[in-house]
């Protein structure tokens, strides 16, 4: 792997390092994140993707795309990439280091959570090229801010600050730079702490609400809290509960 | 030996920090104390009016940095804004008695009380600087937004604040006993229409410190990060060597 580095352990970090380029996603770099992704998949509780150097990542790499025939970029393009995070079960968190623009961003909306240092910038700049976003821009952006911030963001192709961000949703804590990654990890370590089997289910219920009407959701909700009552995890954490101890977790 | 003392007089209760020796030092222990003892107070239906004080020369000269932690992130989440929290965000009017010297987190718990009363010619130090740090606490917004501009010079590069300057501001009162002027104004309080205090104070919470918990957050993100750096090792150690520090700026 040349374009991402993976740190292994318990929390899982991958960084994005085309620092040059300031991180903009190419099909090797597509590759890259699969594999690491893949990698990580068995051991760490919780994954951070960040970026090397000034950005998180300014997008997709507009060269290599120019020189794509729309059957290589319809048959494959970047959705390698894009179905391995769908199908990740782990939470992963984007913490922010810069700007996250077009792909940047729907990789970032692509994860499970985003925090940003305060430097970062967040937009779908695609429109400026004279083309839209492709993965998720109009649609992960659109359920998560509304209709009308998203038109905007789209339309203009303007870049919002991270506390903007945080004041929309998108974020859900901005802090200063330097503390950027201690505080992802914190986050990552604290959900890390928690039985894994849970977690899991737990994101899968949450992302299941935004590509379902609220019954099929509420139904999905209901088994998921089924299987947890009944698993190991589950069992061990009510009996810690009423015996006031902690829980030993399995998973 | 409690590190916190409480003198109960009917629905008015007197916490004093207790370790005179260390002037009152925020250590782990005697933040634990001080945690339990706010949390048991609050909860008391029977009580009005809490009065913070500090025994001996000082009210407190905030964390103790013979025992610091090394995550201070963790620390400030942990210990020192739950106590912050129960005195801000308390169904119960807290006065602070100030005497002598407070600094570091010491100020914000004085500041962060409804009523404040200092003994003359008593200073505020913000020491944050001097080991590296930046003021915690609350401490920027608190002082921010109670006296406006007037001590942004303090809070940007550190120094002292006399009592009679916070007192030209109206952030307190002036006192040649703080502790029983605080006593009768703590039974005043508690005679009075109670409720209606009560509701005053969480309505100049709104309009005051509707955003600290997002601040607090950036805060000790902030704060974790500078004790990490070589100005914060070579703070902590120039004092406890009693010795002017060196700073490099990194």
């Amino acid at each position: 792997m040349r374009t991402v580095i993976v740190e292994k352990g318990d929390v899982g970090i991958i960084r994005l390092n085309r620092p040059e380029k300031l991180n903009a996603i190419n099909m090797e770099m597509v590759y890259d994140l699969v594999e690491a992704l893949n990698e990580l998949k068995s051991q760490a509780k919780a994954v951070i993707i960040t970026g090397n150097g000034k950005a998180f990542s300014a997008g997709a790499d507009v060269k290599e795309m120019l020189d794509m025939s729309i059957e290589q970029v319809t048959r494959e393009g970047h959705m390698p990439l894009w179905d391995a995070l769908r199908g990740f079960r782990k939470p992963v968190i984007a913490a922010l280091n810069g700007v996250a623009a077009g792909g940047g961003l729907e990789l970032a909306m692509a994860c499970d959570m985003i925090v940003a240092g305060e430097s970062a910038r967040l937009g779908q700049p695609e429109i400026n090229l004279g083309i839209i976003p492709g993965a998720g821009g109009t649609q992960r952006l659109t359920r998560t801010v509304g209709k009308y911030r998203a038109m905007e963001m789209v339309l203009t192709g303007r870049l919002i600050t991270a506390w903007e961000a945080y004041r929309m949703g998108l974020v859900t804590k901005v802090v200063p730079d330097e503390a950027l990654i201690p505080e992802a990890m914190r986050l990552a370590r604290e959900i890390a702490g928690k039985s894994g089997f849970a977690v899991e289910l737990g994101k899968e219920a949450v992302n299941r609400a935004l590509d379902t009407l609220l019954q099929q959701g509420l139904d999905l909700e209901r088994r998921n809290f089924y299987v947890t009552l009944v698993s190991q995890d589950g069992r061990e954490g009510m009996k810690a509960f009423l015996e006031k101890r902690k829980p030993e977790w399995k998973t | 030996m409690s590190l916190v003392q409480i003198r109960d007089h009917g629905p008015v209760s007197v916490i004093s920090l207790s370790r005179p020796d260390k002037l009152n030092a925020l250590s782990l222990e005697l933040r634990s104390e001080l945690l339990g003892s706010l949390r048991r107070f609050n909860s008391d239906p029977g009580k009005r009016v809490a009065i913070l004080t500090g025994e001996g020369k000082a009210f407190s000269v905030g964390a103790d940095l013979s025992s610091i932690s090394s995550d201070l992130t963790e620390d400030l989440r942990s210990s020192f804004y739950p106590i912050l929290r129960e005195i801000r965000f308390s169904s119960k009017i807290y006065i602070s008695a100030v005497n002598g010297v407070t600094a570091g987190a010491g100020i914000s718990l004085a500041l962060a009380c409804d009523v404040k009363i200092a003994s003359r010619g008593s200073r505020f130090v913000t020491a944050f600087h001097n080991i590296g740090l930046a003021p915690d606490t609350g401490l920027t917004l608190i002082l921010a937004r109670l006296g406006g501009t007037r001590f942004l010079d303090r809070l940007l590069l550190g120094g002292e604040i006399m009592a009679e300057e916070l007192e030209r501001e109206g952030i307190l009162k002036i006192s040649d006993d703080p502790l029983s002027e605080a006593l009768k104004l703590g039974e005043e309080i508690s005679t009075g229409p109670f409720r209606s205090y009560v509701a005053s104070k969480k309505l100049i919470n709104r309009a005051l410190y509707h955003d600290l918990e997002e601040y607090l957050e950036y805060e000790s993100a902030m704060q974790g990060y500078l004790g990490t750096t070589q100005d914060f090792k070579e703070g902590v150690k120039a004092f406890l060597e009693k010795r002017k520090p060196s700073f490099r700026g990194e």
